[in-house]
């Protein structure tokens, strides 16, 4: 096993997002949630745009939703596709202003992240 | 002394010329309370009419100290974990407490509320599990819940309530501290009743639920606060007495039936005419008590007569054995007395002694003269006869004597013939009657006949002459007599003691009947009264409740008409009706204008608004202790146009009050910061281990762009972190910007809240919003750069870096785009205001 798929840019992100959710720190307080969204989305952005310039360069400049259907079929893996596909939709309302939304909760949060977790394990083993 | 109650009843009363009439009295003695009515109604007494004390004011509105709550500190408790406490503003004025479901904010609210009623609405009912998680998992040892109160004019005080690790949810007990004071318990602010009856909790599942739960559970809530307790007590009362003289009455017709079949039975089968006539009595359409009283205490006439002869009979004594013996030998001797003298004839001798004693005096006057000096020894001849020389002092001596032998002789024979005379007489005297007997009938006692037969033939010994045949007669019957006599008087005392065996029970149930009779008579007689009395009391509390109802009807209502606002349904009215099992809500509704239920026409939102509206007036009262009210998330299933009357509902309350309201989403302090009303915002969050953060929170942008300045700050976050961070922050901060200004314009110009939310969900990329609100034109996206130019300095910089940094880290000064992002924004809010 090599170093690089640990200090991949996306498992690096992870990692933060993991110190957010995972213990309380005052510098961070009522912010940590649109912090961990931000950091997860792009976690998850950076993986599937490292997959395509591996695998399929040029997919990556389509726009997302294009990339996400598309993402099934190159993983093998639908079923993926569309949970990375919903996790990327709720992180981005997250990390969008929505006049009556509130910061996601941690255990929405939580459930993004193991999403986007698995989409970093599925493509870094396409490449890796 | 007279309650307020009583005070405010006789002013009625009197003001009404009710007072004269007999029913007031009725009404006065269940003010009393039950002991009171019941002695009335017995009439054991009458009530004394109180009179209204002069100086009693009528009962004013005084509000009590009220009590604001600064702070409510909770641990261990359901979403919150280690101790965390949410920082209140102790005086009038809304505070929004946002915070996603889950995020531990209603933890606060269920808190407070369990702290201070020691239960929670929300809770019952709820499932087991339910209940045994409100605990919270991370922090299952320490379980703590306090709040700090002010109270007016007693400053401070803390009322904690703590559980023992594993202790169960009823196992605490409240203390009070105030400060430099021991502990004391909750009651100590008498507030048990007051949190029910003005209840300054309201939760978006109780208010749902209260309108389901019917019209009558619906009445008990609203009308706890009208101060009617007093007056359902005694209602409660005049209809208990009612009843009570209504099942009175049937037992005892059912007691006065039974007792008259058992009467009836007792005289068929026994003849006992007191039986009889008690049947007949008791089956009497009205009871004569009098003569049932009679009855009871030994019989009327008709059955005394019967008993009378029976125990006449039973007192029959026969002639003395002894007696009779003694006149039989008296009779006997005597006649044998007057026999030794037979032969000799008193009256004779008694006639000669006469006739012998008449010619000596006759001698002595007229011849002793006559002879002269040789009188003493002359003889004079007989002045009956003529014999001569017959009379002299010799034949003299000789007649004397002759006297004295014929009078002794005489009175021998007056004397037995005295005796005898006498012994008849006494012989006689026992031949008696023993009473006048009944004349023969049917049914009467065995030896009555054989009694009247010796009777008749020993009468006969009164006619009898003869001492020896009155003797013999009487030898011969007296033991016929004696055993006669003695049986009927025994026969009669076994039949008196019979009948007395059958009347007895029958008897005793009479007696102890007639009491209850005569008190439930008298009682019967008040019925009409305590009918009045009843319907003039029912009538009085509908009135007084419709008028302390007034007010907070008019509140309900005028709080409807804000939160209806678009809506076709009108409520037109809200009122109490009916009583006991019939009391009821009215909600005059009307949609467009036609009568409707409102429970049909109504939408889940409004519906939640009509809850509200109708329980905020009785949480505000100026009675209620409670100066705080907390609302948990009103604003569920409500359009944004209900939020915002909701928001203006809830600053005017908070003008007076301290509202706290609980929401989940941003929706009320998006309409409060629009309409610029004034408001506390405090947004909870929960991290792991229910670590729960309360933090001040401003308008979003504002609070975006001091999240993006306290990214910058901490030492928590790596730099490259930061890099990532801060542009998404800037960028919330800038979409913030614009959804505000974008909001403003449209709502100004009159647009709808449902297309700006349509127009806001279709246009979410920087460009066109930023486009939208800088020209309210989406598709001028190639203007925007151009006109931020304008706008600030390195403003068309600040938002592409916010635009890509979004998505990637950002190489630039993270400090200076915050500078700029804050710049711009500020410059077009400054636009849109």
């Amino acid at each position: 096993m090599t170093a690089e798929p640990l200090d991949s840019p996306a498992r690096q992100l992870l990692a933060e997002v993991d110190v957010l959710l995972g213990q309380a720190s005052p510098g961070t307080a009522g912010l940590w949630p649109r912090a961990a969204a931000l950091l997860t989305r792009q976690a998850l952005e950076v993986a599937v745009a490292t997959f395509w310039s591996r695998v399929a360069p040029g997919v990556e400049g389509c726009s997302k939703k294009a990339q996400f259907l598309c993402l099934g079929r190159y993983l093998g893996d639908e079923r993926l596709a569309q949970r990375a596909h919903v996790a990327w939709s709720g992180l981005s309302a997250s990390c969008h202003y929505h006049v009556y939304d509130l910061a996601p909760t941690r255990e929405e949060l939580q459930a993004w992240r193991e999403s986007v977790w698995q989409v970093v394990e599925s493509t870094e083993r396409a490449w890796r | 002394m007279t309650s307020p109650l009583t005070d405010h009843i006789l002013r009625r009363l009197t003001s009404t010329g009710a007072d004269a009439h007999a029913w007031s009295f009725v009404v006065l003695a269940a003010l009393d309370g039950d002991t009171a009515l019941a002695t009335f109604l017995s009439g054991a007494g009458a009530p004394v009419k109180p009179t209204p004390q002069a100086d009693a004011a009528p009962a004013t509105n005084a509000e009590p100290p009220g009590a604001f709550v600064g702070a409510v500190t909770v641990s261990g408790f359901r979403g919150v974990g280690p101790s965390t406490t949410l920082p209140l503003t102790a005086g009038p004025g809304l505070t929004l407490v946002v915070g996603r479901n889950g995020s531990g904010k209603s933890s606060f609210a269920e808190g407070l509320e369990l702290l201070l009623t020691g239960d929670n609405l929300r809770w019952k009912g709820r499932t087991q599990p339910w209940k045994l998680g409100w605990r919270n998992l991370h922090q299952p040892a320490v379980t703590e819940l306090s709040a700090e109160l002010v109270v007016e004019g007693h400053g401070p005080l803390t009322v904690t309530r703590s559980w023992a690790a594993g202790a169960d949810l009823p196992a605490s007990t409240p203390v009070v501290k105030v400060k430099g004071r021991a502990a004391a318990p909750l009651e100590e602010l008498r507030w048990t009743q007051p949190l029910v009856t003005f209840r300054p909790f309201l939760s978006y599942n109780e208010l749902a639920s209260m309108l389901d739960e019917g019209p009558s559970k619906l009445y008990d809530a609203l009308s706890t606060v009208l101060g009617l307790d007093e007056f359902v007590q005694v209602q409660n009362r005049l209809t208990a007495a009612r009843k009570a003289i209504d099942e009175q009455a049937k037992g005892v017709k059912g007691a006065a039936t039974a007792l008259a079949l058992e009467a009836e039975r007792v005289g068929a089968e026994h003849g006992e005419p007191r039986a009889v006539q008690l049947a007949a009595r008791m089956k009497a359409k009205t009871w004569a008590l009098p003569e049932l009283q009679a009855l009871s205490e030994g019989g009327s006439a008709v059955t005394r007569e019967v008993l009378d002869t029976l125990r006449r009979l039973a007192a029959l004594r026969p002639p003395s054995l002894d007696d009779v013996e003694t006149a039989v030998s008296r009779l006997r001797e005597a006649a044998r007395a007057h026999e030794a003298l037979v032969g000799t004839d008193a009256a004779r001798s008694l006639a000669r002694a006469r006739l012998l004693e008449q010619a000596v005096a006759f001698h002595d006057t007229h011849l002793a003269g006559d002879a002269g000096g040789s009188a003493r020894h002359a003889r004079a001849a007989c002045p009956v006869c003529g014999a001569g020389n017959a009379l002299g002092p010799d034949w003299r001596e000789a007649s004397l004597r002759e006297v004295a032998a014929l009078k002794s002789e005489a009175a021998a024979v007056q004397v037995a013939e005295a005796a005898l005379a006498s012994a008849v007489r006494e012989a006689r005297a026992l031949v008696r009657e023993s009473g006048p007997l009944p004349a023969p009938s049917a049914g009467e006692l065995p030896s009555l006949r054989a009694l009247r037969e010796v009777e008749a033939r020993w009468l006969v010994g009164r006619t009898l002459d003869g001492a020896a045949a009155l003797a013999a007669h009487l030898e011969s019957l007296v033991v016929d007599v004696t055993e006669a006599t003695t049986r009927v008087a025994d026969e009669a005392a076994a039949e008196l003691a019979r009948r007395e065996d059958m009347w007895r029970p029958l008897a005793q149930r009479l007696a102890e009947w007639l009491p209850m009779a005569a008190q439930s008579e008298r009682a019967k007689a008040r019925l009409a009264d305590v009918k009045q009395a009843e319907a003039w009391w029912k009538e009085t509390t509908e009135a007084i409740r419709n008028e302390r109802f007034a007010p907070i009807a008019e509140r309900a209502m005028a709080i409807w008409r804000q939160l209806r606002l678009q809506s076709n349904v009108d409520l037109g009215g809200v009122e109490l009706e009916g009583s006991a099992t019939k009391r009821r809500v009215t909600l005059a509704v009307t949609v467009d204008g036609a009568p409707a239920d409102a429970l049909g026409v109504m939408s889940q939102g409004e519906l939640h608004s009509l809850a509200l509206s109708l329980f905020l007036p009785r949480a505000t009262l100026a009675e209620s202790p409670f100066r705080f009210l907390c609302v948990d998330d009103p604003v569920q299933s409500m359009d944004p146009a209900r939020v915002e009357g909701l928001a203006r509902v809830l600053a005017e309350a908070a003008n007076t009050r301290q509202v706290i309201v609980f929401s989940h989403d941003d929706r009320l302090p998006e309409a409060v910061r629009r309409l610029g009303l004034p408001a506390r915002i405090l947004r909870v969050t929960r991290r792991a281990n229910s670590v729960v953060e309360v933090q001040e929170a401003r308008d979003p942008v504002s609070g975006h762009l001091d999240d993006a300045r306290a990214v910058l700050k901490t030492d928590d976050l790596r730099t490259d972190v930061k890099a990532r961070v801060v542009p998404g922050f800037c960028r919330l901060a800038l979409e913030a910007a614009c959804v505000t200004a974008i909001r403003t314009r449209r709502l100004r110009a009159g647009g709808s809240h449902d297309e700006l939310d349509a127009l806001l969900a279709e246009h979410v990329k920087l460009y066109p919003l930023m486009a939208l609100a800088l020209f309210d034109d989406a598709t001028r996206v190639g203007d925007v750069l151009a006109r931020l130019k304008k706008l600030a300095d390195r403003a068309p910089e600040a938002f592409k870096a916010c635009n890509a940094g979004a998505h990637e880290s950002f190489d630039g000064d993270l400090e200076n785009l915050v500078y700029d992002t804050q710049k711009l924004t500020s410059a077009m809010l400054k636009g849109a205001k």
